[in-house]
């Protein structure tokens, strides 16, 4: 197999150090049908300030190579690198790595419904969030910035729901408290894992929305992880198309949505719904992902592709420079050097 | 909630005599006759004896007829006089009370604690040897009879090693304190005699032990498996990944859960307690309701049977209702509806 380092510097970034760098990430689970190799050598940088969407179906590996980045796996097998500023965190000391969860790299997760522990208030929550990493706030400090906090998600009455248990909250507001618990630190980097899937269409922009507003105040660099590239639109700076546990495509949003280079993001593209083509049967691609467990020969994603080739099933392709942007296809962008 | 909590307390009397009827009933089945160890076998063939002896006990009349009688008492407060003991069922009871409750709730507390120590320890190091160890340790206090492992530590503890006194509740030539709660170790205390709290302490600790061993078995063996199950919880993830210590994971959020099931399995292993106690108290010569009910039921001694049930029996729907209530101070979600 041909692996080719090709760092994913993407056209027009910031030319800045990136606050995160995942090098030949590698996660396999153990599993009774044998190893699952979930991520199979992903490398990105998250650059000072910009928005990242790693876009890919569900078990593509996305969620699995950030959770791999800060440690969250347990069982799994992590081989390659992730720095934070420098900090390489694949192998770190769990007393160490805990300094930068939620300080440094917070995370946004999926289900708020499950997300926050049901019997204790949002205020205690928060509270105890807080201590993780300034032991020294007393209560009365840890409670006022609670409320703060609450009121810059524009949650309502914030004093009366820091006493609130979860159950007692919408899951909108629950998603709010979350958000709140993951910039309460004061992180650098947010990781926001599907963040609007679990919520309802008319709340799912409202969060959006507040993602994007606190990503723009507080300089942050946002990685958002979704399967919605509708989503993806309006809140990414650049794009990052992941399948069956590597990277298939990334650059801009602009240069990508405009002309997606492989047949994967091209039929994502295709997929989303579209206001003036009414009536017509909304397209999917068809088959379904592989799984980790049996992955075909060459590119994983020729069983689907509609331009494949003998060649595809022959040699799994590298990630190559376009004109537009990077992508790992045989058809569409040749590996310049095959030895 | 506090609608409920009425409902739940105007049941209780109603619950009470259905009890007593059952026992009344069940008692007067049994085909051995009572009046063997009122007058002694010698005695039975005295008739002039025997009818005295039943009419002494109201036993001359038809069991209806007893039965509304009994119960025409305990309306009045009054639970008969034992057969044996010769004294009002209920001053027995209260006589042999304090002791029962001071070993079962010792042994609670031991069991409690150790449970959920040693559930925790299991669940953090599961599947290693300290997990392996915990398991055969639990396994053992639960399956192990209480007189057996009585005897056992009597004889390793006391016999062999003289690390602790032998049975009963204080040294043979102490006094005990006078009755405030009836709690020696207490009692003592509120005296001020320290002497005769560490004699009462000492004495209480092997059998409290032995008899909180299986509740260490049964409560540690339910923390760990749901201790278990909420490390799988999403929002375990989300404490560490907001870069909380595994220390405060694991006790203010994991157990926090995890002790929601645990209150139901502390209200049932109380009726592993009432019955454990019987045995230990015997093993351990404790005069408290266990020893009482043991001797009562071998002399078929009506009114003494029927006054140990019916306190077992409210002992349990109190148990049952404390468990709720706590369960819905421990439960947010529980607490509105």
């Amino acid at each position: 197999m041909i692996e080719q380092a090709v760092a994913p510097v993407p056209t027009g970034a910031p030319t800045a150090e990136p606050i995160l760098r995942l090098r030949d990430l590698r996660v396999t689970f153990d599993t009774v049908g044998g190893p699952a190799r979930a991520v199979r050598g992903v490398s990105l940088d998250v650059f000072p300030g910009e928005a990242v969407a790693v876009v890919g179906e569900s078990g593509s590996g996305k969620s699995v190579t950030m959770l791999a980045t800060l440690g969250l796996l347990r069982g799994a097998a992590v081989s390659g690198s992730a720095t934070y500023r420098g900090t390489e965190l694949i192998g770190l000391a769990p007393s160490r790595l805990r300094h930068v969860r939620g300080a440094k790299i917070s995370m946004v997760f999926q289900d708020p419904m499950t997300s926050l522990n049901p019997v204790l208030t949002v205020g205690r929550q928060l509270d105890m969030v807080m201590r993780a990493h300034n032991p020294d706030m007393s209560k009365k400090a840890t409670r006022a910035r609670a409320v703060d906090l609450l009121d810059q998600v524009a949650i309502a009455q914030a004093a009366r729901r820091c006493d609130a248990y979860p159950h007692e909250l919408s899951g909108g507001m629950r998603q709010r408290v979350m958000i709140a618990m993951a910039i309460a630190n004061e992180p650098e980097v947010l990781i926001a894992d599907e963040p609007t899937t679990a919520l309802d269409v008319t709340v799912q922009a409202q969060i959006m929305d507040l993602l994007g507003r606190l990503q723009r105040e507080r300089q942050l660099s946002l990685v958002l992880i979704t399967h919605d590239l509708g989503v993806v639109a309006g809140a990414a700076d650049r794009l990052a198309v992941m399948y069956a546990g590597k990277l298939v495509e990334h650059g801009t949003v602009p240069s990508v949505f405009a002309e997606p280079g492989h047949p994967y993001t091209r039929g994502l593209l295709a997929c989303l719904p579209r206001l003036d083509r009414r009536g017509e049967m909304q397209a999917a691609i068809p088959g379904i992902p592989p799984s980790p467990l049996s992955l075909p020969p060459g590119c994983p994603f020729a069983p689907r592709c509609p331009d494949a080739v003998t060649a595809c099933t022959e040699h799994e392709p590298v990630l190559v420079r376009t004109a537009t942007s990077t992508i790992a296809c045989s058809v569409h962008a040749p590996a310049a050097v095959v030895r | 909630m506090k609608r409920y909590l009425v409902r739940r307390i105007a049941v209780i009397p109603f619950l009470m005599l259905g009890i007593i009827t059952m026992v009344f009933i069940v008692s007067r089945l049994t085909p051995a006759d009572p009046l063997v160890s009122i007058v002694g076998a010698r005695n039975l063939n005295n008739p002039t004896i025997v009818a005295a002896a039943k009419a002494r006990w109201g036993l001359d009349q038809s069991i209806p007829i007893q039965y509304l009688k009994y119960m025409k008492n305990v309306f009045q407060g009054d639970l008969g006089t034992s057969f044996t003991t010769r004294k009002p069922v209920l001053h027995d009871l209260w006589d042999r009370l304090p002791a029962t409750l001071e070993l079962t709730s010792f042994a609670l507390v031991i069991g409690v604690v150790g449970g959920v120590g040693l559930g925790v320890l299991a669940a953090r190091h599961r599947n290693t040897i300290i997990d392996h160890v915990a398991r055969f340790f639990a396994l053992l206090g639960s399956s192990l009879p209480a007189f057996w492992a009585g005897l056992l530590g009597l004889y390793v503890l006391y016999s062999r090693l003289e690390w602790l006194p032998g049975p009963g509740r204080l040294d043979p030539r102490a006094d005990p304190p006078a009755r405030i709660t009836g709690f020696f170790t207490v009692d003592a205390l509120l005296h001020g005699d320290m002497s005769t709290f560490w004699s009462a302490l000492r004495h209480l600790i092997l059998p409290a032990c032995v008899l909180g061993w299986g509740v260490i078995g049964i409560v540690s063996r339910l923390v760990r498996a749901s201790l278990l199950d909420e490390f799988s919880m999403e929002y375990v993830r989300v404490a560490r990944a907001m870069g909380l210590r595994e220390r405060t994971v694991v006790n203010n959020h994991a157990l926090r859960n995890a002790l929601l099931p645990t209150i139901t399995i502390v209200g049932f292993s109380f009726a592993y307690l009432i019955t454990g106690a019987v045995l230990t108290e015997i093993v351990f010569s404790w005069p408290g309701l266990g020893s009482y009910a043991v001797e009562a039921s071998r002399k078929l001694d009506f009114p003494a049977v029927i006054g140990v049930s019916a306190l077992g029996g409210l002992a349990f729907l109190l148990t049952n209702l404390i468990t709720d209530i706590a369960y819905a101070i421990a439960d947010p979600r529980i607490r509105l509806s």
